[in-house]
């Protein structure tokens, strides 16, 4: 009777254990990423270009992709921001040349994902040869812990390159046929010929891994078309968090754009900046009522893990170690003969969201060019700039403007701008006069941007856009930004002249986004370099199942 | 007193100026976690209202909410709203500077204000006539061909009369209404509230939109009689 009774706990518990660990599968979302990268090893150095296939939600509007590299123990070491295109975002990622030799992994991430519950987060791992380092006899490899998925769906497409050994710089023409994949409801598949690295093929690939729940405090925002800056603002002296704080943005590459934003509790601000590409350069001051100087951080946007992946070293084979000698050493000639790169910051871009500056339409526009040279500020506003008052009493220099709707003049002083930098100290206006100024927008109304007032605005915008003067005032941070990444191709599917006395050395050979309407066939030349090559197709199912289907070629 | 005590009373004066300086830039009691709106922020110039502007220049009375979308298409909602017939401008309410501000008009695409009655909508729109400009457009009736209204409130000169306050004057403000039938292929094309304008807008098939009128009892147009007709003509096929 009691082992009954026994059993019957025991079978019970088995249950309820069962139950659990479904919930607690169930807790988890999936990112709804797939990540493509076009290359499973680089040399330090290289540009690794990456595809991410993404479904958004219900009720999900994000078309911003975080794609970063970070280390087997999550560290971050580069990252690159992109808007997605018809559910693709299409980019590419700097490997630093300093970056030693091992396992580094890339995934993609939605902002809100890093705040909004745990996340199903896949790594796809990139073996990185230092390329200052050719003899390497061990290497750092994932650990096989049954959470490497390589494909959860078998496509049965066939590759068909016509034959399998080729010679260096022969053409290869392969037929891909695409029936089932597209009966399967897949739209796109992306396909690649890349030189194989056999570590890599054994012991690499997608690794999933739990997301960490971050609590920087991000607001429950979506990216769609811009990107989220967030920052922090604490005390240098305390080292308090500054709460109620008025943070100031400013951006260099577009003065007319200003934004501000009232930090929290914790001190954090956010701050977002729409259809920006390239590397912006913006300018931060935290203001507080009682006047108390802050400190401005920008926090890093990066995805964490629940746990690091597990490595192992493995010893390389004489073959494993011909490889990675000979990669390198293709790699320091490849650059020796001029390969091209893509910039590391690329040049600002940025579409106005209106065709006026934030402060309004200027009343009048006072271009110094056009009158005589004027010594101070104090000339300039006298002769220059009707409604608007400058007095000087003593060190103490004042600014009133007219408020032409009221025909009186403000109590209080104007919104002064510096090349759309917000500054509150006069005497760093007054010295200035014609032979630095270049122009002098002034609006004589009582403004409203948000909930902020200004009683006039005068912004002043020097000849010099170096900002030089910013060092005279001690609250002002200036950060470079990499922003949203612009549009680019790799190198090498740019269509180029054959030169026989320039060595080829080229390990990646195709790598395209095709539509499934047709079979394929896809053309690509091979380099100089001898090795094995794999053709793959690689894609996502309706239901965010990846699939891989390849073919290995041998060049010799 | 020794010198550094100077020095040190100086700096104090010093930063208490300059905190004054920072502090008087801003409306402190306005700036809270609500000012914080990532999309964007509305802007314009301080509105104010003159003494008899509140019942006399408005199209609306009171000040309902409504929704406001910018040329960037981002979109305020619940914001308290009234359009501004004596001088064709949109006026918002900030209810942390407790302020009225005129909506900067190059920044608004389309506003809508809710009423009890229903919704008025109305779109921004380059006007190339007379007096060309942007101009705010009732949307009364919105198809291939939409028909606008043009609400403006008037000077119009009238006999001596005393207002009110005992204040002698020989003008009232009057609203009026121009119709429009637009569509970004054929710009604004003027119509009354008459048979006849209707007629003159079809010239080759007048024999069927008579048919139209004459079916329907449209003998005495009004706003809602002009959106029948807009309903019905696109029906038939007028507007392609």
């Amino acid at each position: 009777m009691m082992k009954i009774k026994f059993n019957k706990y025991i079978l019970t518990l088995f249950f309820l254990t069962l139950i659990h660990l479904g919930f607690a599968q169930t807790e988890k979302i999936r990112s709804g990423l797939s990540l493509f990268a076009d290359r499973e090893f680089c040399i330090s150095g290289d540009t690794l270009w990456f595809k991410v296939a993404h479904k958004n939600g219900k009720d999900e509007k994000s078309n911003i992709v975080h794609v970063q590299l970070t280390n087997a123990t999550g560290s971050l070491i580069s990252s690159a921001v992109k808007k997605s295109v018809g559910g693709w975002a299409e980019g590419y990622i700097y490997v630093p040349d300093s970056l030693s030799s091992g396992v580094y992994f890339l995934s993609a991430f939605f902002n809100s994902q890093r705040t909004n519950g745990k996340h199903d987060i896949q790594l796809r791992s990139v073996f990185v040869y230092n390329r200052f380092r050719q003899v390497i006899s061990e290497f750092p490899v994932p650990a096989k812990t049954g959470i490497r998925e390589n494909e959860y769906y078998q496509p049965g497409v066939a590759i068909k390159p016509g034959k399998s050994l080729f010679k260096p710089r022969e053409k290869v023409t392969a037929d891909i046929d695409l029936k089932r994949i597209k009966s399967a409801g897949i739209k796109q598949v992306v396909m690649k010929a890349a030189y194989l690295d056999e570590l890599a093929e054994e012991t690499g690939g997608n690794f999933y891994f739990s997301s960490f729940e971050s609590d920087s405090g991000a607001p429950p925002f979506e990216e769609s078309d811009g990107i989220l800056i967030s920052g922090k603002v604490v005390s240098p002296v305390s080292g308090n968090n500054g709460k109620n704080v008025v943070v100031l943005f400013s951006l260099l590459n577009d003065p007319q754009y200003f934004d501000y934003y009232i930090t929290d509790s914790h001190g954090l601000f956010h701050f977002f900046l729409k259809n920006a590409i390239g590397a912006g350069e913006i300018v931060l001051q935290a203001i507080s009522e009682s006047g108390e100087e802050w400190e401005v951080s920008l926090e890093t946007v990066k995805m964490d893990t629940s746990e690091p992946v597990k490595l192992e070293n493995r010893l390389l084979t004489p073959g494993q170690m011909n490889f990675v000698e000979e990669i390198v050493d293709a790699a320091f000639y490849s650059r020796l003969f001029g390969e091209s790169y893509t910039p590391r910051f690329p040049e600002f871009k940025m579409t106005p969201r209106f065709k006026m500056p934030f402060y309004g339409n200027p009343y009048d526009r006072v271009v110094l060019s056009d009158f005589i040279e004027l010594s101070d500020f104090q000339e300039i506003s006298r002769e220059l700039l009707h409604g608007v008052q400058y007095r000087e009493r003593g060190n103490d220099v004042t600014l009133r403007m007219l408020n032409l709707d009221a025909n009186q003049y403000f109590e209080n002083q104007p919104f002064r701008l510096i090349n759309g930098i917000p500054v509150f100290r006069n005497s760093l206006l007054a010295p200035m006069g014609s032979d630095e100024i270049d122009y002098i927008d002034y609006v004589l109304e009582d403004r409203v941007f948000g909930d902020l007032r200004f009683s006039g605005v005068l912004a002043v915008y020097l000849k010099d856009r170096s900002n030089g003067w910013m060092a005279r005032q001690s609250n002002l941070f200036r950060f470079i930004l990499p922003l949203l990444q612009p549009d680019n191709t790799p190198s090498y599917m740019e269509v180029r002249p054959v030169d026989e006395n320039i060595p080829d050395l080229r390990r990646v050979f195709y790598w395209q986004l095709h539509a499934t309407d047709n079979n394929l066939q896809i053309e690509f030349s091979l380099s100089d370099v001898k090795g094995k090559v794999k053709l793959s197709v690689e894609g996502v199912t309706p239901e965010g199942k990846m699939f891989n289907a390849s073919e290995i070629i041998e060049v010799k | 007193m020794k010198s550094n005590q100077i020095i040190l009373l100086l700096a104090l004066l010093t930063l208490s100026f300059s905190v004054k300086l920072y502090a008087q830039d801003f409306n402190w009691q306005a700036l809270n976690q609500q000012s914080n709106r990532l999309q964007g922020k509305l802007s314009g110039t301080i509105y104010y209202l003159p003494p008899e502007g509140n019942s006399q220049h408005f199209y609306q009375k009171g000040w309902p909410e409504g929704s406001i979308l910018l040329e960037d298409g981002d979109v305020f909602e619940n914001v308290r709203l009234r359009y501004l017939a004596y001088g064709d401008e949109l006026i918002a309410y900030n209810s942390s500077l407790n302020q009225l501000f005129v909506v900067d008009k190059e920044k608004v695409a389309a506003f809508t204000v809710k009423l009890p009655k229903g919704k008025q909508e109305f779109i921004k729109l380059y006007f190339n006539g007379f007096l060309a400009g942007d101009r705010y457009f009732e949307k009364l009736y919105d198809g291939s061909r939409k028909l606008l209204a043009f609400r403006s409130i008037n000077e119009v000169k009238t006999g001596i009369y005393n207002d009110n306050k005992g204040r002698r004057k020989h003008t009232v403000l009057k609203l009026t209404s121009t119709y429009y039938m637009y569509s970004d292929e054929t710009g604004f094309r003027k119509i009354q509230p008459r048979r006849k304008s209707f007629l003159n807008l079809f010239p080759e098939r007048k024999k069927e939109v008579r048919q139209i009128f004459r079916k329907n009892n449209f003998y005495n147009l009004n706003e809602q009689n002009m959106i029948s007709i807009f309903t019905l003509l696109e029906e038939e096929g007028f507007f392609y």
